[in-house]
């Protein structure tokens, strides 16, 4: 169901017009796996950011993206958070495009 | 409030749930298209509430972002609210509720009216089914039955596409 396309957009985490959703970004990911892990998080945070190649300081879209996709790889629980995070990049990515378009 | 203990129950029913299968996609857009068809409203969805946001297991009359998305955020979620109730939510008219009105699916992108029902499998509420208005519309005690109906039949479905070892 989810689109392939993937619209091109700055970085400005306020960029959807009405719709007023920001960026999601790798605090919101970790955010939401601290509310489902809780103290034990770190351990799995640390790897999919290994497994990424990222350091966890990135604030860009893509970086966001990419640990998602890391995520899609993940137990089970992280897999399902990682399908929200995913559908959150998506609809920004497609709300910023859109007004950008405007 | 849904406690979280009850989010990790539903996201772990879920994550057992062949959820990408295309025939289950098929039958889940099936069922919504028949919905929407016998309340006579454009849109119907089966709707997974996870932690950030809204999947759609199967969707009739969807378009634009929300289709591309395949989702929406969890904040903006009108099933969320039938998930953490565990009762049907209700909206006759979007411009006028309080918690809807500021809603950008409501002022946004034009859903004016809203019916849905809990869905659950193993006794968790996974989602909700739902019926979606462009304008205001009153529901019935009849329409609410023929959502709970539906919302059945889609948990039986559901448990037909388990993966391997849930």
């Amino acid at each position: 169901m989810a689109s392939t396309a993937r619209p091109e957009l700055d970085d400005s985490r306020d960029s959807t017009g009405a719709h007023q959703l920001t960026q999601p970004t790798l605090d919101d990911a970790l955010a939401a796996l601290r509310r489902l892990y809780g103290p034990h998080c770190d351990d799995l945070w640390r790897t999919l950011l290994a497994r990424t190649g990222l350091t966890g300081q990135e604030t860009d879209l893509l970086s966001f993206e990419r640990l998602v996709n890391t995520m899609h790889g993940a137990q089970p629980i992280a897999q399902m958070c990682g399908r929200g995070l995913a559908v959150r990049a998506a609809a920004y990515r497609h709300l910023a495009a859109a007004n950008r378009g405007k | 409030m849904m406690s979280d203990t009850d989010l990790l129950a539903r996201m772990h029913v879920l994550a057992g749930l062949d959820l990408d299968n295309p025939a289950l996609r098929q039958r889940l857009d099936e069922i919504t298209a028949r919905t929407a068809g016998r309340l006579g409203l454009p849109i119907s969805l089966v709707s997974f509430v996870l932690d950030t946001a809204q999947l759609l297991g199967g969707t009739y009359g969807v378009e634009g972002w929300i289709a591309a998305a395949g989702g929406t955020p969890v904040e903006w979620s009108f099933c969320a609210n039938a998930v953490e109730s565990g009762r049907p939510y209700v909206v006759p008219d979007t411009s006028v509720d309080p918690l809807q009105s500021v809603n950008p699916l409501a002022f946004v992108d034009g859903f004016g009216s809203y019916a849905g029902v809990p869905l659950i499998v193993d006794g968790t509420i996974l989602g909700a089914h739902c019926v979606i208005g462009t304008a205001a519309h009153e529901f019935t005690d009849a329409d609410l039955a023929e959502l709970r109906t539906s919302a059945d039949e889609i948990a039986t479905v559901l448990q037909g596409y388990r993966r391997d070892g849930h």
